[in-house]
């Protein structure tokens, strides 16, 4: 492989060029209900050419190794047309290195039909529940090698391995139709899927209460967020605004993310770091060859850093911090996020609840968006607190407001922090799911809009 | 070299189905080939130009009446796809149907959109046309930034299994949105548009007369409001809702009994609208022959004047339900055929735009939400941030609207529709009317 790739680049007469090479193999299971809706396995082999020319980059995809040469050339001749002004990219230490796989008990050693045991199990255990109409459970296990080299030397080999369940049950009172689900997934092997029966219990207990929980009604309210939701929220709410393509051209955005902006109380740190193992958003090395780093974003509340691919990073004379990732090597890299949390505080869950005469407390996530100004998303299930006591379950409790003004209005942070991967990602610029971790402790939030 | 490249696919088909064969079961290659570009501005500078070739193979194979599946990139697999195949066939689900052989062509059949003029854009057109855009949005609107990007992209899609089916076809596709990217302090404001078409539909200036237009309207804030209002919903943003509905006529959910239109067949549901699954309109992405099961296409109407007429099938869920498949089989590039609909057709009313908001007294007007598909909208259920929508009083824009949201439940909203547009617009496969509502939650932070 490393010697199509090297004869690939060979002699380009361009200002920067790489080429990716990816070999996967996926197996797949879904039942619904009852029945083995899907079982089925992936193969998939692929890569692109990218060429930089006067700050214009040109991209060609194959799915033949084959056709690498051609690609190249056609690569090169989209740079052409699309450079006119200079190319600027932050300087990084060309490297040669492999990187080994961090899972424990790799997948493709578990034979499928104890796979599909596995995932019945969870299942029937939805199944053979009362009041449970349907289930979805999925499982997924993909294996993959990414090969890249740069025209300026580097050769760097990454093996990963992603497993991960998503389990959900579905209870139905005539047009009232309630979901409760979790989905477990990283990079930490097969061991992550096994075992997770206390969670399946779980996922009935929450489905059963959301099909009799009355629908919140609509209000500002203080919120406390469990550690999956206020994870996506950190995600949706300053993630995406801290990725530097939003901002690298435009100098207003820029503006409004000044580094030494106040973010937030002086308690509030936020993290994103590639680095961390078996994490499902465990990104080594980018998609650029940049080594994956712990970057505060905000550090004692105050705005510290940005998240960048080598263009950003050289146009705006800062550092690389390893973020540009792309899904496969069918598409270019952009600036994303790898395992993004707001870092462990001092409260316990009990301060938090405190004083709270009429709140809500918000856990579990079934999806999130953003306009970088303003974020919608949906807890999976939540329940009212009354004068400082978790009381009732509720229903239909879809949180959004102002990314700003909600940072601001942080409270208390928990010492309790936990990450989440899961079977989902992150989508942006077409490109989804690319597997991220989101985490964060319970955060308590003074004023929420719950709609 | 690409004729050769065609043949040696063709060969390698022939072959999967002959292992398939001597193994005793029956099979189902889906292959896919496809060839897109795509050029993109970001903050008003070129920067990306791309071409993609894709190809994939897709196997199904029936076996001691248990399904498997698999799928590759990799021509150098077949083995490992026939095996795959095979193994995932031991524990897969039994099935009920068989895989159709040689149908005739009907008279009439439809056809996927193709248009040579889009196989022959090229990538130096596009950026012509982009710079232009640019150029123009520059001048009109300078407190804003220009995102824009143009794609284009052929796929022949090719069906063959071991009863004799046999058949391909090619279609093309366009796709161009702009986007101003306007901040202002902490304030991110986004007025986009664009659209997707079977043919070369390039709309540059309609859409930066839009966006202009909506850049200027944007510029004054209005009060809060919050109440039930009267709310249009412009044809852009109506697959938002309409999505309740393609959930709800799925077999998938027929069969598993958690749509809310289970038993409701011959009920009248929603208001006087009719909706239609139509893979015979012309020019559409959703246009195509047969399915992705080689069905012919068939137009099947879902609602007709509200009444519930009929759910979607595919082959498996059709056999489970006791059913015939209503042409509705729709797969990715990797993965096992389920239940889609084509292109999605609504009835139009007698209205303007300008009419209907001279209708309101005081209303809302959506151009752009945030926050689609994460309510319970299976259950039709709703909840949609306003990212740019504006007060209305007395057909009158009076400001646009900030924080705030638009909730409700789609099959309540579609039972009192007080009036739609005479003209249907594209929204990608989807063919809607501008959308008066009469009464909708809206409230503002």
């Amino acid at each position: 492989m490393e010697q199509v790739m090297k004869s690939a680049l060979r002699g380009i007469d361009a200002d920067y060029a790489d080429i990716r090479v990816e070999r996967s193999d996926t197996t797949s299971l879904a039942y619904m209900g009852p029945v083995l809706e899907d079982i089925g396995t992936f193969m998939t082999l692929g890569g692109c050419i990218r060429v930089c020319i006067k700050g214009g980059w040109g991209f060609a995809s194959f799915s033949r190794i084959e056709d690498a040469e051609k690609s190249v050339h056609e690569a090169f001749v989209l740079a052409k047309l699309a450079g006119e002004s200079k190319t600027v990219l932050a300087p990084v230490e060309p490297l040669t290195v492999r990187v080994k796989n961090s899972a424990g008990k790799d997948p493709a050693d578990v034979p499928l039909d104890e796979k599909l045991l596995l995932l019945k199990k969870y299942n029937d255990m939805m199944v053979g529940t009362n009041g449970i109409v349907t289930t979805n459970s999925v499982y997924r296990d993909i294996k993959k090698t990414v090969w890249l080299h740069t025209s300026e030397g580097s050769m760097i080999e990454q093996d990963k391995i992603y497993a991960g369940v998503s389990l959900m049950a579905v209870a139905r009172d005539g047009s009232n139709v309630q979901r409760g689900m979790k989905s477990f997934g990283d990079q930490r092997g097969y061991e992550t899927v096994e075992n997770r029966e206390d969670e399946v219990e779980k996922i009935l207990k929450i489905t059963r209460d959301l099909i009799h929980a009355p629908k919140v009604s609509g209000g500002v309210y203080p919120v406390i967020l469990d550690p999956q939701l206020s994870g996506v929220f950190v995600h949706e709410a300053l993630g995406h605004l801290s990725e530097a393509d939003f901002v690298y051209e435009n100098p207003q955005a820029l503006e409004m993310m000044k580094l030494g902006r106040r973010f937030g109380p002086d308690m509030l740190n936020i993290i994103d770091d590639g680095s961390i193992d078996g994490e499902n958003g465990r990104t080594p090395f980018d998609d650029e060859g940049v080594k994956g780093k712990k970057t505060y974003l905000v550090k004692d509340g105050i705005l510290k850093g940005r998240l960048h691919s080598r263009e950003t990073a050289g146009i705006m004379g800062e550092s690389p911090t390893g973020n540009a990732r792309a899904i496969s090597a069918s598409f270019r890299p952009l600036v994303r996020m790898t395992t993004t949390f707001i870092d462990r505080g001092e409260s316990s869950f009990e301060e938090m609840l405190e004083g709270i005469s009429d709140g809500i407390y918000a856990c579990g996530f079934l999806g999130g968006n953003t306009d970088l100004e303003r974020f919608t998303f949906s807890s999976a299930y939540a329940y009212r607190i009354e004068n400082g006591c978790i009381t009732t379950p509720l229903r239909d409790v879809i949180l959004s407001g102002n990314v700003f003004d909600t940072l601001n209005h942080i409270v208390n942070i928990g010492n309790d922090l936990t990450l989440f991967g899961g079977l989902g990602g992150c989508g942006k610029g077409g490109q989804s799911p690319l597997p991220v971790t989101d985490g964060s402790p319970h955060v308590r939030i003074e004023k929420v809009l719950v709609g | 070299m690409f004729e050769s490249k065609r043949f040696w696919w063709a060969e390698m088909i022939e072959n999967i189905l002959d292992r398939v064969k001597r193994r005793g079961g029956s099979g189902e290659v889906f292959r896919t080939e496809r060839t897109s570009t795509e050029i993109s501005f970001e903050a008003g500078k070129l920067k990306n130009a791309e071409r993609k070739k894709v190809f994939a193979v897709g196997l199904r194979v029936i076996h001691e009446g248990r399904i498997g599946f698999s799928s590759t990139t990799d021509p150098a697999r077949a083995e490992d796809l026939v095996n795959n195949a095979f193994v995932s066939s031991r524990f897969g689900k039994e099935v009920h149907f068989e895989f159709p052989g040689t149908v005739a062509k009907p008279a009439g059949a439809a056809s996927a959109a193709f248009d040579p003029a889009v196989e022959t854009y090229s990538p130096q057109q596009a950026v012509f046309e982009g710079k232009r855009a640019v150029d123009i949005l520059r001048e009109r609107c300078p407190k804003g930034l220009t995102d824009l990007n143009i794609s284009t992209s052929v796929t022949s899609s090719r069906i063959v299994n071991t009863s004799g089916f046999d058949a391909s076809y090619t279609t093309t596709d366009l796709q161009q949105y702009i986007t101003l990217v306007v901040v202002e302090g902490d304030s991110i404001l986004w007025i986009g548009d664009g659209n997707h078409f079977g043919t070369l539909d390039i709309r540059t200036d309609a859409y930066i007369n839009k966006i202009s237009e909506l850049a200027a309207c944007a510029e004054k804030k209005a009060p809060k409001v919050s109440g039930s209002l009267p709310v249009i919903f412009t044809a852009q943003e109506m697959p938002n809702l309409v999505e309740a509905f393609e959930l709800g006529v799925n077999g998938r959910r027929f069969v598993k009994g958690d749509s809310p239109l289970v038993g409701r067949e011959g009920d009248k549901v929603l208001g006087e609208i009719t909706l239609t699954d139509d893979p015979f309109y012309a020019g559409a992405p959703g246009s195509r022959p047969f399915d992705d099961e080689g069905i012919p296409s068939q137009r099947t109407v879902l609602f007709e004047n509200g009444v519930f007429k009929s759910f979607l099938f595919n082959l498996d869920t059709a056999a489970q339900a006791g059913r015939v498949s209503t042409a509705s089989a729709q797969r990715g590039l990797l993965s096992a055929p389920t239940v889609g609909t084509s292109n999605l057709v609504m009835s139009s009313g007698k209205s303007s735009l300008e009419d209907m908001m001279r209708s309101m007294d005081e209303g809302v007007i959506v151009y752009g939400v945030l926050g689609g598909g994460q309510s319970n909208l299976l259950a039709g259920d709703f909840a949609l941030n306003i990212m740019l929508g504006f007060l209305v009083k007395k057909g009158e824009i009076t400001g646009r609207l900030i924080d705030t949201m638009v909730s409700g439940n789609a099959y309540q909203a579609f039972g009192s529709i007080s009036e739609s547009s005479s003209d249907i617009k594209p929204a990608g496969s989807i063919f809607v009317p501008d959308v008066l509502f009469p009464s909708l939650s809206v409230s503002s932070r």
